[in-house]
């Protein structure tokens, strides 16, 4: 990639999709490094993406003001992606064929977070994948996903995990594994930020969130599965094949993991019956 | 291809899923998402057997005369559904009206 010439680079690892991260700015890269510290990597990448830093106001004029709600933008019939936020503004192309991004933001962890969010969010699609809006917590190797929209609770129930291992308070990565699937912690985290490690598990089941006074587990249908699954989804694009696919990737999840939806008074009491 | 407004003459138009929207069909039940906002919704029985017939193919009137034929139900009534049906889903950019019907070739 000759435009990275004399740049520097960061590899890291989320959800098993490793990427490069080049940028001419060390300071700038030192910031990720300490923020994504536990998912860097030394094994290759699969994707490089070339950061340009530009001032803000570059990043709020001309076309770039027409952002619209949408985060992904297909460009052309050969995997090529324009993805882009006007908060925390950032504008990128991402080719899913050659695997090269190019990222034009202000010098900002917290645009680059955004970026990486929706990047993945994209790149999950073609996997089988699904960024989701969930807290998961493993015990003895095997995690359940507890999914839900703003206020639902996930951080409350990964406040209620003590003894199992968090993966992630806010945003979720499920992925298939040799016919079955695994959750996988993400840099990614609410309010509740005890570590950001990069841990796996096996996907035990799937639990939609329902606050309640008193604990109970009720089965989902197939039809209300996907559709509680699918709202939880991080994604936005206009493109119907993106959604399709996001539509088929939430139902072949349904198909193969136990998913209820989970009653619970906000104690650990809902632990027991789980097990 | 004329998008047509209107319920008065909605019966003998075509109905052509828009290329916007996304949909799966899960135990009988179509779940259809509209582009851009990508607000997703489940159809009926009746609403997803409207759907899958339109691929451009069939106009409304057809589409309601197999709908009565499966489901033993009175066209008149079945017909006034339909329409409501159809007209909120036109105006939300899920379903287009078309005069005259796409080519084999085209057709989803």
């Amino acid at each position: 990639m000759g435009i990275l010439i004399g740049a520097k680079k960061l590899t890291i690892s989320i959800g098993d999709i490793r990427c490069s991260i080049h940028s001419e700015n060390s300071g700038f890269l030192g910031m990720l490094r300490a923020r994504y510290e536990s998912f860097e990597s030394l094994e290759p990448a699969t994707y490089e993406i070339l950061v340009q830093l530009v001032p803000f106001p570059d990043l709020t004029s001309g076309n770039i003001e027409d952002i619209s709600r949408i985060d992904v933008k297909r460009i052309s019939t050969e995997g090529v992606y324009i993805i882009r936020r006007k908060d925390n503004p950032f504008v990128a192309t991402v080719n899913t064929l050659s695997r090269k991004v190019q990222v034009k933001m202000w010098e900002s962890e917290y645009c680059f977070d955004s970026f990486l969010r929706i990047f993945y969010s994209l790149t999950l699609v073609d996997e089988g994948g699904l960024l989701l809006h969930a807290s998961s917590a493993s015990d003895g190797g095997r995690a359940n996903v507890f999914f839900g929209p703003s206020g639902s609770g996930k951080t409350t129930i990964a406040r209620l995990s003590q003894g199992r291992t968090v993966l992630t308070d806010e945003l979720a990565i499920i992925k298939p594994w040799g016919g079955r699937y695994k959750v996988y912690g993400t840099p990614f985290w609410g309010e509740f930020t005890p570590g950001r490690s990069n841990v796996q598990a096996e996907l035990a089941a799937l639990y939609s969130l329902k606050k309640a006074q008193k604990n109970s587990i009720v089965p989902l249908d197939k039809i209300s599965a996907v559709m509680d699954l699918y709202r939880c989804v991080l994604f936005s694009s206009d493109d119907s094949q993106l959604l399709s696919q996001i539509l088929d990737n939430c139902y072949a999840v349904v198909d193969k993991v136990p998913i209820y939806e989970l009653h619970f008074r906000q104690d650990p009491s809902f632990w027991e019956m789980l097990k | 291809m004329n998008k047509v407004k209107g319920k008065d003459v909605m019966l003998s138009k075509y109905l052509l899923r828009s290329d916007s929207t996304a949909y799966r069909t899960i135990d009988g039940i179509a779940l259809i998402v509209g582009a851009p906002e990508g607000k997703l919704r489940s159809l009926n029985e009746a609403g997803t057997f409207i759907w899958e017939k339109a691929n451009g193919r069939h106009t409304l009137s057809e589409i309601v005369h197999q709908m009565c034929q499966k489901y033993d139900v009175d066209y008149t009534q079945a017909a006034q559904d339909a329409e409501i049906f159809v007209h909120e889903l036109e105006s939300e950019d899920m379903l287009v009206l078309i005069d005259d019907p796409v080519d084999s070739e085209e057709a989803q």
